[in-house]
């Protein structure tokens, strides 16, 4: 599975799990889909579905987010140390 | 009362004593004052975030319209984690810019983006001048927590006074040790207003408690808690479109999310610590809303839903629970007060007083950070005092909101994107601000003509607008595309521990950029 995830390209990688977030945010923005969701009682996990309607999607964001960390953790594009501070430039 | 208070003074204690023992013997640089010398790891940077972006009156106007609304109030689960889930994405380029180049403030990493000091100043004041009504907000919320605390038996003027009183010994310490002393209390604070009361509610929602709230009453709400705004009622359709879409590219808008990114020790560290926060703020927010929609039920709560927190507690444990109630509230507020009033008191030194023409020193960077801290928080206290009993303050925090949002433009076009240029961000910020402000004044909610668009919403589209075109007519020069070249180089490679900064710590331009702001 190591192997594989750093087989991938960096760019294929980036966009599928922004794929995954670019999903949750429609779920959120798209008024067709939250208003579909508005209403309905039928129950999962014993909460009716226009509860979980919102708790799905910050669960499949948070996985998903957390899924890219540890594929990034894994091809090891998190190391960083501390910083060599040039001077301060900052629009002076 | 008594119980209450001393609940209350229990915690305040455990406060100003982590204070005490955490304070920094040794006289620190304005790098460690401003952004805790970068070295905190994902754990601190989650809680300070939470910290800063849930404040008291989360349990009063969030869990209220739970209560009152139901599904409503899960519209802020959206935004809250989409929102931040954006410094994920962002943390690379901004963190890596933020050592390579010294950067403290948002104000700071806008103003080199666009090399500009025009953009880094409109970008901090717009900051500080949006956050100034949430302080003031947060300082009358102690002045309602103690309002709580006394059982009503104090007068309204001694509950405001006492608030204030408590905040500004709190912030004593703020001033003191800067962003040091933030963190380190963010955690216990955080602890005990977010990861303790996320208990409380599970608690609550298992049934063991008795009572009517619980997984199962979700189940027998009424029809109308199920419903969302836009499907049926006075709202129109783009009604939660607008207030989540708001909320997702606000969150690093505000002053006090975006500095997280600076306090971190590492790239690592801001990637850890968003996935954290989504986790802490989502599992902490939905149990509050689950317990608020299950409390719909109860007739108290129906009638005053705003104070719901406090009936359900009282309810439930009598005057000890409503004493951990109330501390929860307090420890949420104090954390939110204490960020905003940090982070305005570091870009009004670091992004207004020190310039190119008038470079301050580390220490002259301390003294006027800690004396703006003080500025605006006895302004915030005289505004708290002077409009304690006016509601259309709250019209300002919309206002605001509306507002910070104007920064998204230059901020994620910055970050993302190559083009673009000073004129540009700057007209595209000022108009985005000023239509953003006057349509919110006349239409405070919702613009019922456009499907319950809000005025925010419309600034932004003007402000993209204005950017892109003044961007265009004005063009950039040669130069200056090779210099932002040379930034995003930059943030293609890590920074590590003693690695020489040169060549891309002197980014091509700078000097002329120099030059330029110096005259």
């Amino acid at each position: 599975m190591k192997d594989f995830i750093r087989g991938r390209t960096r760019r294929s990688i980036v966009i599928f799990f922004l794929a995954i977030y670019a999903v949750t945010l429609l779920f959120a923005l798209f008024p067709p889909l939250y208003l579909a969701g508005s209403g309905i009682r039928t129950p999962v996990l014993g909460i009716p579905f226009s509860i979980m309607y919102w708790v799905i999607d910050w669960a499949v964001l948070g996985l998903g987010l957390w899924g890219f960390y540890l594929v990034e953790n894994i091809r090891g594009e998190l190391d960083e140390g501390h910083p060599a501070t040039s001077p301060h430039l900052t629009g002076e | 009362m008594l119980v209450v208070l001393g609940m209350l003074a229990v915690f305040y204690a455990i406060v100003i004593g982590i204070l005490y023992a955490t304070q920094q013997r040794t006289r620190p640089s304005f790098d460690e004052y401003s952004v805790g010398g970068r070295s905190y790891g994902p754990w601190y940077v989650a809680m300070s975030y939470v910290n800063s972006w849930w404040p008291g009156s989360t349990f009063i106007a969030f869990f209220g319209l739970a209560a009152g609304a139901g599904v409503f109030g899960l519209y802020g689960l959206a935004y809250s984690t989409l929102g931040v889930a954006t410094m994920y994405f962002m943390a690379t380029r901004a963190w890596r810019w933020g050592a390579r180049y010294d950067l403290r403030s948002q104000g700071d990493l806008l103003g080199l983006r666009f090399n500009s000091r025009p953009v880094k100043v409109v970008a901090s004041v717009i900051g500080i001048v949006s956050l100034f009504p949430w302080v003031v907000l947060g300082m009358q919320a102690f002045g309602e927590i103690f309002r709580y605390a006394s059982g009503d038996r104090w007068p309204v003027t001694a509950c405001l006074l006492v608030g204030l009183a408590v905040i500004v010994v709190r912030q004593y310490w703020t001033v003191r040790m800067g962003m040091r002393g933030l963190i380190m209390t963010d955690m216990f604070q955080g602890l005990v207003a977010y990861v303790f009361s996320a208990g409380l509610c599970l608690v609550l929602l298992t049934g063991v408690a008795g009572g009517p709230i619980s997984f199962a009453a979700l189940s027998r709400v009424s029809e109308s808690v199920l419903r969302v705004p836009g499907d049926g009622g006075h709202y129109g359709p783009l009604y939660l479109f607008s207030l989540i879409f708001t909320g997702v590219i606000g969150s690093l808008c505000w002053p006090t999310s975006f500095q997280r990114i600076y306090t971190a020790a590492g790239v690592r560290a801001v990637k850890a610590g968003t996935i954290r926060t989504i986790l802490l703020s989502g599992g902490f927010y939905t149990l509050l809303m689950l317990v608020g929609i299950a409390a719909t039920a109860m007739p108290a709560v129906a009638a005053n839903p705003q104070a719901a927190w406090f009936t359900i507690m009282s309810s439930y444990g009598g005057t000890w629970l409503l004493g951990l109630g109330i501390t929860i509230v307090f420890a949420a507020s104090m954390g939110h007060v204490d960020g905003s009033v940090q982070v305005c008191g570091l870009q009004i030194a670091n992004d207004l007083v020190n310039s190119g023409r008038r470079q301050l020193s580390d220490a002259q960077l301390m003294r006027v950070a800690k004396s703006s801290m003080i500025g605006y928080m006895v302004l915030a206290g005289i505004v708290a005092y002077l409009t304690f009993n006016l509601t259309r303050l709250q019209l300002l925090a919309q206002v605001s909101y509306q507002g910070i949002v104007q920064l998204a433009v230059p901020l994620f076009l910055g970050v993302f994107w190559r083009g673009g240029n000073a004129r540009g961000a700057v007209a595209g910020m000022v108009s985005g601000f000023a239509v953003a402000m006057v349509l919110t004044l006349i239409y405070p909610d919702d613009i019922a003509g456009l499907g319950s668009l809000t005025g925010g919403i419309l600034g932004i589209a003007v402000n993209l607008l204005v950017f892109l075109v003044v961007s265009a007519v004005t063009g950039t020069p040669g130069e200056e595309r090779a210099r932002v070249q040379e930034m995003f180089e930059v943030a293609r490679n890590p920074v590590r521990a003693g690695a020489q900064s040169a060549p891309v710590a002197q980014p091509l331009g700078a000097s002329l950029l120099r030059e330029q702001l110096d005259g």
